[in-house]
């Protein structure tokens, strides 16, 4: 099959852009070799809107009068930080536990490829797809449902993107690092889900909560990504005119993301001592 | 030597007290598994690790696989130190590690092959093309179907190819043909036999005495974690080879 001397051949390497890539190809097969899973996710999102459309209904605007008294668009953002935060929180976690229920977690982690290389490549598919469904979503709110967005306040919405993947990805960080050493029962994906919806101002303002609860909310990130989202989406604000919400988000992704890597590392490591890396 | 052991021990740990009440492990207390193991292997050589369940061969091969770190003692491949540069030890190396689930079903075996062999390294047409050389090889390049509908031979053989993609120097197979028919794990061993006569490393437990003899150049058991006997595994004089290591295996067995 291959001559000795041909073995000693130095042959072109693959780069961590191109590792990545190639596990976001596996991804992607492997997603849509589930053909109905897809068919159930496009019902459940197209239910979510409609749902979110008609509570709109019934919203009074005096509530909302930071954010132009429109509902409808201020719980579409909701829902936008929602699909961003589960791609974020779970993608990485999700491999972990489907390598380790489909026996190739040894197999993967025994190649040369960086952690890095595999925690962003596992992002890249879910977040396609996030990123689809939010197209979808806004595509049928706007020319369906008449909600209205601000054009101006798209570069600011860009921008505040990769922050807000950054800091989810570094708590879905820690998420796969608990994976990783307790098998299930991760505690910070609901709970940064929970809170993000309770506290931070997902699905309502949260000038609607007692003044502690407000206070809370100030302590949370996905808070500033939601402030910065809606003030360029729906007020058309600059970057600039909410650049200390936007700089608080930045500072938070910078902290968490080391840290988070670090925790990981330090559960494999853990794993490998204990002999446990591959126990499901 | 491509693959140098020594004194090479592992003890399993509980976690650390803090992490106890998540990490859970099959006992609370120290589990000696391996105690100071010492063989090397060269290149070109195929060396058969043998031993009864528990013996410790699974361990040992997830030591130089940079799976589990090891208590104590050192283990290099081609001069790199497993646990001091896991990443660069990973370069040269390609694990087949027991059953079969060791690729990703809902893909063909070109795809898994493609996708490993970029991890493993290769650039993207390379392994495009390596991929199909070794699909060629095994036969199984019109049938490129997904790997749920492969035969265990077939998936057997599409795991040894894919630990090759990368071209490793040093190739660690654990029971590479458990629960495969006589035919397919003769095919397996010519694969090996391929791979060593290209100047590969390879090193293999399993527990068919008969493969053992057959396939390897050198033998070693290993009963309760400790290296009972390194040597020849027969080469022309298989059957006494194979009935002297069937008889240590046995007074091990029976000794109190």
């Amino acid at each position: 099959m291959i001559a000795p001397d041909e073995a000693t051949i130095t042959r072109p390497r693959s780069t961590p852009l191109a590792q990545a890539l190639a596990i976001a190809k596996r991804d992607f097969l492997v997603e849509i070799s589930y053909q109905f899973a897809l068919i159930a996710r496009v019902f459940s999102i197209a239910t979510g809107v409609a749902t979110y459309y008609f509570i709109s209904k019934i919203v009074d605007p005096s509530q909302l009068h930071g954010y132009a008294g429109r509902y409808f668009e201020f719980v579409l953002i909701g829902l936008f930080l929602g699909a961003i935060s589960s791609v974020g929180l779970g993608a990485f976690t999700e491999t972990i536990h489907s390598e380790q229920a489909s026996g190739t977690l040894e197999v993967l982690l025994a190649t040369p490829t960086a952690l890095p290389t595999l925690f962003i490549g596992s992002l890249i598919v879910p977040l396609g797809f996030a990123l689809v469904e939010i197209v979808f979503v806004f595509g049928v709110a706007i020319l369906v449902l008449g909600a209205h967005f601000q054009a101006s306040g798209l570069v600011t919405a860009a921008l505040a993107m990769p922050p807000t993947l950054a800091l989810f990805a570094a708590i879905g960080g820690v998420s796969a690092a608990f994976i990783v050493l307790s098998k299930r029962g991760d505690p910070f994906t609901p709970l940064m889900t929970q809170s993000t919806n309770f506290l931070a101002g997902a699905l309502f303002p949260i000038a609607v909560l007692p003044g502690a609860l407000q206070g809370v909310a100030h302590l949370l990130p996905p808070f500033y990504a939601l402030q910065v989202l809606r003030a360029g989406l729906i007020n058309g604000d600059s970057i600039f005119e909410v650049g200390p919400d936007y700089l608080i988000l930045v500072a938070f992704a910078l902290v968490s993301l080391p840290i988070s890597l670090s925790l990981l590392k330090r559960a494999l490591r853990v794993a490998r001592v204990t002999g446990t890396l591959a126990s499901y | 030597m491509s693959l140098e052991l020594r004194g090479v021990a592992k003890t399993y740990m509980p976690a650390p007290w803090y992490l106890r009440p998540v990490v859970r492990v099959a006992s609370s207390k120290p589990v000696d598994a391996l105690h100071d193991v010492s063989f090397s292997v060269a290149p070109g050589e195929i060396v058969g690790l043998i031993g009864p369940n528990g013996a410790g061969k699974t361990t040992l091969l997830k030591i130089i696989s940079t799976l589990l770190e090891p208590s104590a003692g050192t283990a290099t491949i081609d001069g790199i130190d497993v646990v001091e540069s896991p990443r660069a030890a990973r370069e040269q190396l390609g694990l087949v590690l027991t059953g079969d689930r060791a690729t990703y079903w809902r893909l063909s075996g070109r795809q898994n092959l493609e996708f490993f062999g970029v991890l493993a390294g290769l650039s993207v047409p390379e392994s495009r093309r390596r991929a199909g050389e070794m699909l060629e090889r095994l036969g199984l390049a019109d049938r490129d179907r997904r790997v749920m509908g492969y035969s265990s031979g077939m998936r057997a053989a599409l795991n040894v190819a894919r630990a090759t993609m990368g071209e490793p120097s040093l190739l660690v197979l654990d029971e590479p043909t458990r629960s495969l028919d006589p035919l397919a794990s003769i095919s397996v061993g010519h694969l090996l036999r391929e791979q060593a006569d290209a100047g590969r490393t390879v090193l293999l437990s399993s527990h068919r005495m008969d493969e053992v003899a057959t396939w390897c150049d050198r033998v070693v058991v290993l009963i309760d974690g400790t290296v009972r006997h390194v040597g020849p595994a027969g080469g022309a004089d298989n059957d006494k080879a194979a009935r002297e290591l069937l008889e240590l295996l046995e007074r091990e067995a029976n000794s109190p």
